[in-house]
């Protein structure tokens, strides 16, 4: 073998070593991270896209923010925090003035948690928000049929829910009754939702439950 | 130049003193310059190779950065509207939560009224219970009469009457006075006896009662309500 043919086989493969090498410690490397820097940037442009997306609704959402704030609002004089009998018992109490009827007795029961998941119309569904309580409460009453009648409106138009589940009308053979007199054995039930307004999706703890007590006039 | 000029020219003979060592070395280096520019080329080619893709990668990280400053402002937004998804769901929650205490909600004041508007002016009531079913599970405190069974259709409660009425064609009035109402199905008089008369009137006692149909649902809370 020549010199010259030596020189010409070893240059070739030196510039095949450099190109190879080159390529496969240097240019290979970079290509590498331009394409995972690439797909990372990709990624974060997709997630810039659902950030956008969302921010728009939360935008859209935002501007209602006061109505659902006072909607939440409203919904909490129906269903309050606490069990609230004091405010309950003064609102059966005002009602019954103002219906001009005599409250006889107030009989609320032990809170207790509301187990089932129905709705109206027995249909199931589950209810997020935490554990809804209720307080049985029996009343009764004496007065005129339509002053029980109003009584009984004022009742289901309270500002805090009341549910009247049945009631009892008939006639009054007590000595205090005035003539055409009647009373009325109402049994309902008042609610409260112990929510915490941190998480409002967990289930908040369990609520404390007051002792019963019993109010009669 | 003529055709006899150029064949002299040809067969000139010449004499090359160059010794072939010497040629040989002479294309060596020529050769040997040949291959340094090609390794040089080489070197080149490998650094421009590079120089690009360390451009594709400076490119590429400008971009990942444009992209994640943007992110990072959008992710700030968001948060600033944390709130509003957690109201939403406050207001779901607490929707539901009143449709589940107050969707068998009936108003029974409403119902008292078109009693004392409607009833015939021979009947009158003596007593009325209402028990309403309660599908609120094992805390109800619905009386068990409330639960409609036996041959009437189901409904959502119980009313029982005890009553007067001044004949038994009254009592079968009051019968179709409670069947006309979409609030109330399958009226049934269980007992109706005649009695001693109030002066000159003579009086039918009667015991009847009438299921509450869901038709008396008021429908005013939770989320239906809201539809």
């Amino acid at each position: 073998m020549t010199r010259i043919r030596k020189w010409s086989l070893g240059t070739a493969a030196l510039f095949t070593f450099i190109l190879l090498a080159s390529w496969f410690f240097l240019v290979s490397p970079k290509k590498s991270e331009a394409a995972d820097i690439q797909a990372r940037t990709q990624g974060q442009l997709s997630t810039n896209e659902e950030l956008r997306t969302k921010l728009v609704s939360l935008q859209q959402q935002s501007t209602k923010l006061a109505d659902q704030q006072a909607k939440l609002a409203a919904i909490r004089q129906h269903l309050p925090g606490t069990v609230a009998e004091a405010a309950l018992i003064r609102s059966l109490s005002e009602a019954a003035t103002a219906s001009n009827v005599t409250l006889t007795a107030l009989l609320p029961s032990e809170p207790a948690p509301v187990s089932a998941t129905t709705t109206a119309g027995g249909a199931t569904a589950t209810v997020p928000g935490g554990t809804l309580m209720l307080l049985r409460v029996d009343i009764s009453a004496q007065g005129s049929y339509y002053n029980l009648e109003r009584f009984l409106n004022k009742i289901e138009g309270m500002q805090r829910s009341f549910l009247v589940t049945g009631f009892t009308l008939g006639g009054d053979t007590t000595k205090t009754a005035k003539a055409g007199d009647i009373n009325i054995s109402i049994q309902g039930r008042a609610y409260y939702s112990p929510i915490d307004t941190t998480a409002p999706t967990t289930t908040p703890s369990t609520a404390a439950t007051p002792a019963p007590s019993t109010a009669t006039s | 130049m003529s055709t006899q000029t150029a064949v002299r020219a040809t067969l000139t003979p010449h004499v090359n003193l160059l010794p072939a060592e010497i040629a040989e070395e002479v294309r060596f280096r020529s050769l040997r310059a040949v291959m340094v520019l090609v390794l040089l080329f080489a070197a080149a080619l490998s650094g421009v190779l590079y120089l690009q893709s360390a451009g594709e990668v400076s490119s590429a990280q400008e971009q990942l950065d444009t992209a994640t400053t943007e992110g990072s402002g959008l992710q700030a937004k968001v948060n600033k509207l944390a709130d509003v998804p957690r109201v939403y769901a406050q207001v779901a929650a607490a929707d539901a939560q009143l449709g589940q205490a107050m969707g068998n909600e009936v108003r029974y004041s409403y119902l008292l009224n078109d009693l004392s508007l409607s009833i015939n002016k021979n009947v009158w009531l003596t007593t009325l219970t209402v028990a309403q079913a309660d599908p609120t599970g094992p805390t109800s405190n619905a009386s068990p009469s409330a639960t409609v069974t036996g041959w009437a259709k189901p409904g959502i409660g119980k009313l029982t009457f005890a009553g007067t009425a001044t004949s038994y064609k009254d009592v079968a009035a009051w019968l179709d006075f409670l069947s006309g109402s979409k609030n109330y199905s399958d009226p049934y008089v269980s007992n109706a006896t005649k009695g001693d008369p109030i002066g000159s009137t003579p009086v039918v006692t009667f015991q009847s009662t009438v299921n509450l149909t869901d038709k008396a649902f008021t429908h005013r809370y939770g989320p239906k309500a809201a539809n």
